[in-house]
């Protein structure tokens, strides 16, 4: 039990915690709950805290069901509107995440990874470098830029910082994937963080997901009717 | 019955509903991220090869060295080749950050002295690694005829060493005193068993697994 309170042990609870916290969070935005969804989360990071995954999934879990028990459909707008809100908190998640492992590289701190070395394996490994440039402040650069675009107020006519996100989002996507390949097949070490960041940019990529508005839809074609 | 003359309207729907530009996004967003991958992805190509510089395996500017005394006769020094340390060259010394350094540490009887030099004459004609393995490879009990000279000779052909070099370097007695000078110096270091390690000079004794090595060098592995 002392190990739990461990700076490492207590980091990996924390990122698990945030891993299943993020998922009620990002269901939330379809449903209209976000209430439910940072509440999942929050309750998720405690609950990882105390018990890791074995209290922070069932959470999760309990918070997944209480979003899906709402039924009534929710105006596309307001998904749109839930949507950019939460790509916001995960980008901020991203900062946190990639920030640290950025300050880690440069401070020459070794990252917390719950007493392993597999965080410090990925992250000195030759593939956590783009020539001199860390991948972490590849990362770190790409959320601020996305938390950026996310704050710009949306209106009908103005999509560009979607269609940024988007792209932005998919290189991350691709990038992280590739990373945790690197990761699982040839490093044969899993890094917490980059875990973490790599659920976080997946799901900005699947919130940023272009979606046609079924009630813009029919009008377009109501018009191209008539 | 009803009809209607109101024609069934179609509806966009999946991946044709998706506009233009963000096909164009996407397609432009794939190529980047395969841009640095391929960047990230490179120096494997180039650091791969050309990694044994004689008995020592890796970049000469590793921030982690690992000597390694041991004796080819020694089984616990043949399953720690075989297994800790091809993990540690996988792991860390293609990608830069740990080079070996093999020590003789012939103590075990004098076909661990034959079998180091024959090593070391492998080692003149850049196939040291090859011989060793080879050697450790064949081991079969201690001082009962593995290592024979004939048996050495038959590995030499094996690896494919030029085989008069290789006769006139035994037959000299070549590096009988590089062998017994590392031998020596291993005990003056504080080696009596083997395998023992200096990871950066910190000596590790036995055939360590992968974790311990990792706990002693994590540090270090980071610089």
């Amino acid at each position: 039990m002392f190990g739990l309170l461990t700076p490492g042990s207590l980091t990996d609870s924390f990122l698990a915690g945030l891993i299943c916290g993020v998922i009620p969070l990002f269901f939330s935005t379809g449903k209209n709950r976000l209430k439910l969804g940072f509440g999942g989360l929050i309750a998720c990071m405690v609950s990882g805290l105390l018990l890791g995954l074995v209290l922070a999934i069932p959470v999760s879990g309990f918070f997944l069901w209480q979003i899906f028990r709402q039924h009534e459909p929710v105006p596309f707008q307001v998904q749109a509107r839930n949507r950019r809100l939460v790509i916001t908190i995960l980008s901020l998640l991203g900062i946190f995440v990639a920030g640290y492992l950025t300050w880690s590289h440069f401070s020459g701190e070794p990252v917390y990874c719950g007493g392993s070395n597999s965080c410090e394996l990925v992250n000195s490994s030759r593939f956590a470098y783009l020539g001199p440039v860390p991948v972490a402040l590849i990362g770190l650069t790409g959320y601020i830029l996305i938390l950026v675009l996310s704050l710009i107020p949306q209106k009908d006519d103005r999509q560009w910082p979607l269609l940024l996100i988007f792209g932005g989002a998919l290189i991350g996507t691709l990038l992280q994937w590739y990373l945790f390949y690197i990761e699982v097949a040839v490093l044969r070490a899993v890094c917490y963080w980059c875990v973490t960041s790599q659920t976080l940019i997946t799901l900005i990529f699947l919130l940023s997901f272009p979606r046609q508005d079924p009630a813009a839809e029919e009008a377009e074609a109501d018009r191209a009717e008539a | 019955m009803k009809s209607t003359t109101r024609p069934v309207k179609k509806k966009k729907s999946g991946l044709s509903a998706i506009s233009p530009t963000y096909w164009l996004i996407s397609i432009v967003a794939v190529m980047v991220a395969l841009a640095i991958i391929v960047l990230v992805g490179l120096p494997a190509a180039g650091t791969n090869t050309a990694m044994a510089n004689g008995n020592s395996l890796g970049d000469a500017k590793a921030p982690v060295t690992v000597e390694v005394y041991a004796d080819f006769q020694c089984p616990i020094c043949g399953q720690f080749d075989r297994g800790t340390l091809k993990q540690i060259e996988d792991k860390y010394v293609k990608n830069g950050k740990v080079r070996i350094v093999f020590n003789h540490y012939a103590f075990i009887g004098d076909e661990s002295t034959r079998a180091a030099e024959a090593s070391e004459c492998a080692n003149t004609q850049g196939k040291f690694w090859e011989y060793a393995d080879t050697l450790f490879n064949n081991q079969a009990g201690e001082n009962q005829g593995a290592f024979s000279d004939a048996n050495l000779e038959k590995f030499a052909q094996q690896v494919g060493l030029d085989m008069d070099k290789y006769r006139t370097c035994m037959q000299q007695n070549t590096y009988l005193g590089k062998v017994q000078a590392s031998t020596q110096a291993g005990t003056q270091r504080g080696v009596n068993s083997t395998p023992t390690l200096f990871i950066n000079g910190q000596m590790a004794r036995g055939a360590i697994s992968l974790a311990s090595f990792e706990s002693i060098a994590g540090t270090l592995l980071r610089q």
